[in-house]
């Protein structure tokens, strides 16, 4: 088939640009300000990798750092448990061709249309140690030892979060997996069902194999999308990740920094640009060494 | 079709779905009830149904506060940044698809590459940009940072979909004479329209949602879009729930009524993406 | 999908109809304004009244009607003058004005922030240096309130606007109902009232320590101020001759402790508006807050008796108490309309601004000492606890914020390791040294 390089041109050249000017450049030339110590009013002042050093030596700064990173690191494993695995047992109970299917799978999508402001606000009055309904519930039904502070606690906190984080997205991935399963040939199930092999060992088997292509995907998505987080925290627990740094992410402290607090410290646009290029490398690295694990477990097969 | 037999565990199986379902609508209807309740009630009441039920707070967004505008500036700025942005993926994509040499392989991991960073990162660089493109306070310059922002997206998901389509398909419409834009509108768009709703939705409730950039790149009030006008009610220390919960009930209704318009085209799109992976 | 996507389309022009007439209708009145500059230079003779339009921004979204009606009192002095007020919400403000002010595009009038927050704005040279010729009035203001918007050589770069005062708000109905007859003087008194208030199934004190800058500016810096007695401490510590581990610090820090014994349980998930909340829908008795927060209090809630004491010292009255220079006015250095903005500098600065600014942002007090009649009598209540007491900033912003941690995160860190994690004050004291070591370096 004829393909001209000029229509290949054509094509690219408006995203491409669009894509360059008002996303890549930005971007690169933001992350450029590593090496340079700037409060973002008035001159810029080159200090070299003075940032860089300062991150990894200075403790107020490598303890939020490395505590940032764990935190990410359990924001993704809640992430997990709570956003796919609930979304894979729903996924699978829909899939049991009964009725109202359509309905769950519609229902469970239309928080994902929320804005994060209501989000956020919703759940923070859910949690509410005084009067939300959580608390009210739990003591209605006689559990006043279980009513905490939730967002308060330390142990709880970004457990709360990463639930309300799930209750938003998990429409994402129950349409994903129902998709995954809807692929797999009825005959497969058939032929083990003569096997013997029936319900849940059936889903072990047949079901989470064929589906693993999803899980990888889902997967992704939530890593990407997790240490790229800012917005659900800022607005649950504010951009110290209080309680006592419990729920501060990558995404926080870069805010934190980069733009300063009210009436707090000033901003720091250099550091900022630090940790926004140690979350690049993370979540550049971190993609390519699962595409790896994953390429190499398929080759297996 | 599997045999279908009533089988006790389907009991559970629909308690918990429903039970879920419970779950997911109760901090909506929680919502929608805030928004009717007066500001002393949203804390003395919280959980439940409104005792006095006030429209104060949707009167004063429509008597008040221009609202129509503000429903008009989202409207117009979500609808020409996902059109356009709809636009130039697809044709990005088509040609990163259907091009397999070096230089298509790179462009799409260099799109690709956009997906890892929040562009609030650079937002000084940005907004030097749109002055010197005399943006600054038009609602342009936010659509156009919308259309770069979500190229990555679209494309990649454009992409997945355009690659499935057999080139044979293709190859028979050049045959017939049909130049590329005749196969891009009369082969291509007809078979992934699931995916360009995916996209549509998927695109349409971030930027719909959005407040930054038009809190930072939008000075008149006319101007404003209706997230940004709902972030107006909350005050430095002070906020007036009513107000907040009914804007923002309000702002829910057009990405709801997006979704059930789009959710049949919707789910069948991420269906078919997710099958092909 | 067609016909959505037609639809799109037919909605998508429409849109863009009614949005284009908009920049043309705008651009045709800058044509009027630039004919009326022509008229005005050939008719030298008759003063050619031209409108002008101030642009105004700040942070304190919720004072728009206030902000509003303060400047039509304004326009009705100056007619050609008026002042559209656009503020930010208050969270995104700082980026906001970055941005305008490296495009070029801020407004003609600017807020901006007290100390170190300002003086990094000040920076960028895009707000006008003020001195006492352009604004003669900032001769008549107090050095403790134009401290705020100065640099270290003396530069001015805004005209104080607002103090607020930081004390104790109680509930009039609340006490009466449980017999509380006089307010408290000492910390025990305030402890028995809140004994008593607990047994009337109230929630004594509304506090929670979930935001950083309520522990910091509305609890332990006003008990801090109660304890110290005079500005003399802050100064002290502020040069580096004592430093946290100071009796008078843990002596704050005990006090903390002693007062959460009555904040509502949970309180370490409660925050700043939780606990508003609970005062305002009369679910507790006591709030320590500032009087900044007097407009929307009685707007929420107009039923709510209110009632302000200043923080009681440890065996009697206070003899200081905690403030904050909140809010102030700037002019943007690239300004079109140079002149008429600093005519209405010096109207905000004079008497009679001030007095307009407090009586409609009802809270904030002027700072100019001419300045004088209050209509709101609880705003005057609040004013009259000044009697006897020195004012002292609240910590922590004239230094001790330009690194990390900055006072404001380390003490309320220290709090919630006294409270939650078990820390006596003394060891939290040593806890807050530790963090805020940079400063003593």
């Amino acid at each position: 088939m004829k393909r001209s390089k000029s229509i290949f041109a054509i094509f690219v050249l408006p995203a491409f640009i669009l894509y360059t000017l008002f996303m890549l450049y930005p971007l690169i030339s933001s992350l450029g300000l590593s090496f340079f110590s700037w409060t973002g009013y008035g001159a810029k002042t080159y200090v070299g990798l003075n940032n860089f050093i300062k991150l990894f030596t200075r403790p107020e700064h490598f303890v939020r750092f490395i505590g940032a990173i764990k935190n990410n690191v359990l924001f993704f494993i809640y992430t997990i448990l709570f956003q796919n695995i609930v979304g894979l047992i729903l996924a699978a109970f829909i899939n049991l061709n009964i009725k109202g299917a359509k309905f769950f799978r519609s229902v469970y999508f239309i928080p994902t249309t929320l804005s994060i402001v209501v989000v956020g606000f919703l759940w923070k009055l859910i949690y509410n140690p005084i009067w939300g309904p959580l608390n009210v519930g739990l003591r209605a039904i006689g559990l006043d030892s279980m009513a905490m502070a939730w967002l308060g606690n330390e142990s709880t906190a970004l457990i709360c979060i990463s639930i309300a984080n799930a209750w938003q997205y998990v429409g994402i991935p129950v349409i994903l997996f129902l998709a995954g399963m809807q692929g797999i040939p009825d005959e497969l199930y058939e032929s083990s069902e003569l096997d013997g092999a029936t319900g849940i060992k059936q889903f072990w088997k047949i079901t989470f194999p064929l589906i693993a292509p999803v899980i990888f995907i889902i997967t992704t998505i939530v890593f990407v999308s997790n240490f790229s987080a800012f917005e659900i925290i800022y607005a649950m627990t504010g951009t110290l990740g209080a309680p006592n740094y419990s729920t501060d992410i990558l995404g926080t402290l870069f805010y934190r920094i980069c733009f300063g607090q009210r009436l707090g410290t000033p901003p720091d646009m250099g550091m900022g640009a630090v940790i926004a290029s140690c979350m690049f490398i993370i979540i550049v690295v971190g993609v390519l060494i699962w595409f790896k694990i994953y390429g190499e477990r398929e080759t297996g097969y | 079709m599997r045999t279908k037999r009533f089988k006790p565990q389907y009991i559970i199986i629909y308690f918990v779905l429903i039970l879920y379902t419970f779950y997911t609508i109760y901090p909506i209807f929680l919502m929608v009830v805030t928004s009717l309740k007066s500001n002393k009630e949203i804390f003395s009441n919280p959980s439940g149904f409104p005792i006095d039920v006030t429209f104060s707070g949707f009167e004063t967004l429509f008597r008040k506060e221009n609202y129509t505008i503000y429903f008009a500036n989202s409207f117009y700025v979500t609808i020409m940044s996902s059109v356009i942005l709809l636009g130039v993926s697809l044709l990005l994509a088509y040609a990163l698809s259907r091009y397999t040499d070096k230089l298509s392989k790179f462009l799409y991991f260099y799109f690709l590459a956009g997906m890892m960073i929040p562009l609030r990162l650079g937002l000084l660089t940005l907004n030097d940009l749109l002055y010197n493109l005399k943006l600054i306070d038009r609602l342009w310059g936010i659509i156009i940072i919308y259309i770069a922002m979500n190229i990555p997206f679209t494309m990649f998901i454009l992409t997945g979909f355009i690659k499935m389509i057999p080139n044979t398909l293709e190859e028979s419409a050049f045959i017939d004479g049909a130049n590329t834009w005749k196969v891009l509108r009369k082969v291509i768009i007809p078979l992934i329209k699931p995916a360009i709703a995916t996209v549509i939705v998927y695109n349409f409730i971030p930027i719909w949602n959005d407040v930054y950039f038009p809190l930072i790149f939008i000075k008149t009030k006319e101007k404003r879009t209706l997230m940004l006008a709902v972030t107006m009610f909350f005050g430095q220390f002070s906020t007036n729930w009513n107000l907040v919960f009914s804007a923002l009930t309000l702002a829910c209704v057009p990405v709801l009524i997006i979704y059930l318009f789009g959710s049949k085209y919707l789910i069948k799109g991420l269906l078919a993406g997710a099958v092909k992976g | 999908m067609k016909r959505a996507l037609g639809l799109f389309l037919i909605l998508a022009l429409i849109f863009s109809f009614v949005s284009c007439s908009k920049p043309a209708e705008k651009s045709s009145t800058s044509d009027v304004t630039t004919e009326e500059t022509t008229k005005e230079t050939s008719k030298d003779t008759t003063i050619a009244e031209e409108q002008v339009t101030l642009t105004f921004t700040g942070w304190r979204v919720e004072d728009q009607n206030a902000m509003d009606k303060m400047n039509e009192l304004f326009t009705s002095k100056y007619p050609n003058i008026k002042i559209a007020y656009n503020p930010v919400k208050a969270t995104e403000y700082d980026s906001y004005l970055q941005t305008a002010f490296a495009s070029g595009t801020a407004e003609d009038i600017v807020m901006v922030r007290s100390f170190t927050g300002g003086k990094i704005a000040f920076s960028s040279g895009k707000i006008l240096p003020l001195t006492f010729d352009l604004v003669p009035e900032l001769e008549k203001y107090p050095e403790s309130a134009l401290n705020g918007w100065r640099t270290d050589d003396g530069q001015i770069f805004a005209v104080p606007g607002g103090m607020s005062l930081e004390g104790v708000y109680y509930n009039k109905r609340i006490f009466d109902e449980c017999g509380i007859t006089k307010v408290p003087e000492t910390m025990d008194e305030l402890y028995s009232v809140c004994e008593k208030i607990k047994e009337k199934g109230y929630f004594p004190i509304a506090a929670g320590i979930a935001d950083a800058w309520y522990v910091s500016e509305e609890i332990t810096s006003t008990i801090l101020m109660a304890l110290i007695e005079s500005g003399d401490w802050v100064k002290k510590l502020y040069n580096k001759e004592i430093d946290f581990n100071d009796p008078k610090y843990v002596e704050m820090l005990q006090g903390v402790k002693d007062l959460a014994r009555y904040y509502p349980e949970g309180y370490e998930g409660l925050t700043y508006e939780d606990c508003q909340q609970m005062f305002i829908s009369e679910q507790a008795a006591i709030y320590m807050s500032g009087s900044f927060e007097l407009a929307y209090f009685m707007e929420t809630n107009p039923d709510l008796k209110l009632g302000c004491f200043a923080y009681p010292g440890k065996n009697g009255p206070a003899k200081a108490m905690n403030f904050t220079l909140a809010t102030s006015f700037g002019i943007y250095s690239e300004t079109k309309h140079m002149d008429e903005a600093l005519t209405y500098i010096n109207w905000l600065a004079s008497k009679e601004g001030n007095e307009a600014y407090a009586n409609n942002v009802i809270g904030f007090f002027g700072m100019n000492p001419e300045a004088a009649t209050l209509e709101s009598e609880i705003a005057t209540d609040w004013l009259s606890l000044t009697k006897g007491r020195e004012c002292i900033h609240m910590l922590g912003y004239e230094c001790m914020a330009d690194q990390v941690p900055d006072y404001t995160t380390a003490v309320a860190d220290t709090v919630y390791q006294m409270l939650v994690n078990g820390k006596s004050p003394s060891e939290a004291a040593a806890f807050m040294q530790e963090q805020m070591s940079w400063y003593f370096k």
